[in-house]
């Protein structure tokens, strides 16, 4: 079987084995009621903050009807906390808000957010702690469509969050693996 | 194996060198609790080099090709000149951690060097972050804080003048002086028709356009001065021979005062503008559907300029038009009607501005909520195919409206409309069949206009995916190579499937002998 050009823009790109991987561990969230099928439905998740990772089909054609999934997956604004009008004691405040964010507040997950600090116009300025969301692209709508128990292709889907979940771990894994595909 | 974390800071590049923690085994509750006490944290983590900043400007440069995942040529030097050299072939043995995935697959690319960014090496970053004063010795008290604050607001200032939707912009105005200019000229126009119906009041019911109004008027300009030979001029402007007899009987008894020169001179140059406004407003159109069939001709293709504008300009930018779902699209400007009905827990909207679009005209009543979510979803797909495709094209808008007919002739008719696969199929083939027909040359310079409208920034990303595109490239001949060779292989199977074919037929001609044989022996 020879296979057609994968589109550049299509990035990262799953080899077979991880495919294999994202495709079983779609199916388990099938079943477990942790997933939206359709770009549409993908996009909600993101926009609603739900979502875990998204996997997207590499051969959709053409491949833009997706591509602002991953725009809205890179800068998912987790919470952010408005400071107004500098001064020294701000500062201070701006350290100790730092070091909490960082090492007290969110003890169990704090290393996955990255902190911005936007300086606004007034003197004043905004900390915005930012989480992606990982996605990877797989290389076969088909393939990604019989994961999810559909008859015809998907060309996005989105796996969901849910704390009690038993999948809880295989997806901490997964995500792992698809930001090791970005180095 | 050893491990070295750079720390970009206001103030320059710094380079670490860790030892002593063993990464295997170890939590990051242990590490965080180490990291917290300096004493243990210097013992483990120690300067190796650093590399200030030369100015302020070099700083702001240096953080903004960070935050982009850029490494420059000054962190590149930096790198190599205090890494350990890494030989071709051999894996090196160290690795560097660092803050940005980006930076660091963009370092990897360039110089080879293993680039890692987890748990762990953030950890280490964090307790290099809070003891950093203390590593560089040279550094006076305050600084650290001065050179912080600085670059910090240059780095948001520079961020807060970039605006990547500033093509947009252009049609979102447009669209608003559109509007406004719709409503200006309505209002004139009727002024025009009041003030002169005091001189001319039967004028009003014979001409009934605006702008043929204003033009007659300012034409007749004293009613008293109407004379046949006036007919060939009226009709040249009303396109109706009868219409300017009318009008000259009308002006001989007309029951409308006399106005003064002065009176009338004022009454023609109101008429003048109005006349001016609709011309412009004229161009203004014209500009717009240009510039939507630049920036949207998919979107423009499928619902109109008009309504697309629209949609663009509620949205804010074609960008955040592409990330909404189709079902936030199709209720655009209908909030206030969204929201009564979910307080009163009524009935939500159907359509907002796609109501205006000549499909929900034409659908009937019952399926108007269908045709709405259908278009919804096909405008959806046409904003993402104009927001990041590369090349600008109509052919998708066009097989998109061709699919919206098709549907509307379902729900009247029970005609089966296409699939959706089929339709792109068949629009990318014929792209391709157009490429193949066109030079690269054009290809390049419509590459290159596209990048320019779309800005610096999308710029660079664009370029990044090129450098990603050539190793695509190298993979694709690798992958035509094997290709090739399956090509040979099945070659060699249908020659020897062939030789097969020869040996039957010659066995054939041998029974064909030995019955020849049998029946002369008979």
């Amino acid at each position: 079987m020879t296979v057609e050009g994968v589109n550049p823009k299509a990035y990262p790109l799953a080899d077979s084995q991880l495919s294999i991987t994202i495709l079983d561990l779609v199916q388990q969230a099938t079943n477990y009621k942790q997933l939206k099928k359709g770009a549409n439905e993908a996009t909600k998740t993101l926009n609603r903050g739900i979502s875990e990772f998204i996997v997207m089909a590499a051969d959709t054609e053409p491949l833009e009807i997706l591509l602002h999934l991953p725009l809205l997956a890179e800068d998912k604004v987790f919470e952010f906390l408005l400071i107004v009008s500098l001064s020294y004691e701000s500062q201070l405040v701006v350290s100790l808000a730092l070091a909490s964010f960082t090492g007290f507040t969110w003890v169990s997950s704090s290393y996955d957010k990255k902190i911005r600090l936007y300086w606004l116009l007034d003197s004043s300025f905004e900390i915005v702690i930012v989480d992606n969301v990982p996605y990877v692209f797989v290389p076969s709508k088909q393939a990604l469509g019989r994961a999810c128990d559909v008859t015809r292709p998907v060309i996005a889907c989105s796996v969901t969050s849910n704390e009690a979940s038993q999948l809880k771990s295989q997806i901490q894994h997964l995500k792992d693996a698809i930001e090791k595909l970005l180095i | 194996m050893a491990m070295y974390v750079i720390y970009e800071s206001s103030s320059g590049y710094g380079l670490f060198e860790v030892h002593g923690l063993d990464e295997i085994g170890q939590n990051t509750e242990a590490v965080r609790t180490s990291v917290s006490d300096l004493s243990r944290f210097g013992r483990v983590v120690q300067l190796t080099a650093f590399h200030p900043f030369e100015s302020a400007l070099d700083a702001l440069n240096q953080v903004n090709a960070v935050s982009e995942g850029v490494m420059t040529d000054e962190l590149r030097s930096f790198l190599e000149l205090n890494l350990p050299k890494v030989k071709e072939g051999k894996k090196p043995k160290f690795s560097l951690g660092l803050a940005e995935p980006k930076l660091g697959s963009h370092i990897f690319e360039a110089t080879k060097i293993p680039c890692q960014s987890n748990e762990f090496v953030l950890e280490l970053l964090r307790g290099v972050r809070q003891h950093f004063d203390r590593f560089i010795k040279d550094l006076k008290p305050g600084d650290l804080e001065k050179s912080q604050l600085g670059l910090a607001h240059s780095y948001s200032r520079a961020k807060v003048k970039f605006n990547v939707n500033r093509v947009d912009n252009m049609v979102i105005q447009a669209i608003f002086m559109l509007d406004t200019l719709d409503k200006d000229i309505n209002s004139f126009a009727m002024r025009v028709r009041e003030w002169y119906s005091w001189h001319f009041p039967e004028l009003v019911k014979i001409v009934n356009d605006n702008y043929l109004y204003a033009r007659v008027s300012k034409m007749i300009d004293d009613k008293s001065k109407l004379t046949e030979d006036h007919i060939p001029m009226l009709t040249e402007v009303l396109g109706d021979e009868d219409k300017a007899k009318e009008v000259i009987e009308a002006g001989k008894a007309s029951m409308g005062s006399d106005l003064s020169p002065l009176d009338l001179i004022n009454v023609q140059t109101f008429a003048q503008k109005v006349m001016d406004l609709a011309d412009y407003r004229k161009k203004l159109y014209d500009y717009l559907v240009t510039k939507m069939s630049d920036i949207a001709p998919n979107l423009a293709a499928l619902i109109g300029e008009m309504v697309g504008a629209r949609l663009i300009s509620h949205a804010g930018s074609l960008t955040n038009l592409a990330k909404c779902p189709s079902s936030t699209l199709q209720i655009l400007g209908a909030e206030k009607a969204l929201f009564r009905a979910l307080k009163t827990r009524g009935n939500t909207p159907k359509y907002g501005l796609i109501f205006h679009s000549s499909f929900i005209g034409r659908a009937s009543a019952k399926n108007k909520g269908r045709i709405a979510r259908y278009l919804a979803n096909k405008c959806s797909i046409a904003s993402r195919i104009d927001c990041f495709a590369d090349g600008a094209t109509t052919a998708f808008g066009e097989k998109l409206r061709e699919q919206v007919e098709e549907r509307l002739e379902f729900y009247d008719k029970g005609v089966a409309p296409r699939k959706n696969v089929d339709v792109m199929k068949e629009v990318i083939e014929n792209l391709k069949q157009e490429e193949e027909g066109k030079e690269p040359v054009d290809a390049s310079v419509k590459k290159s206009k596209k990048k320019k409208a779309k800005g610096e920034e999308e710029e660079e990303v664009v370029a990044m995916e090129e450098d990603k595109s050539e190793k695509k490239k190298k993979k694709e001949k690798r992958k035509m190579e094997t290709a090739e060779e399956n090509e040979k292989s099945e070659k060699k199977k249908t020659k020897k499937s062939k030789a097969g074919g020869e040996e039957e037929t010659d066995d054939g001609h041998s029974t064909k002998k030995k019955k020849k044989k049998s029946k002369s022996a008979e």
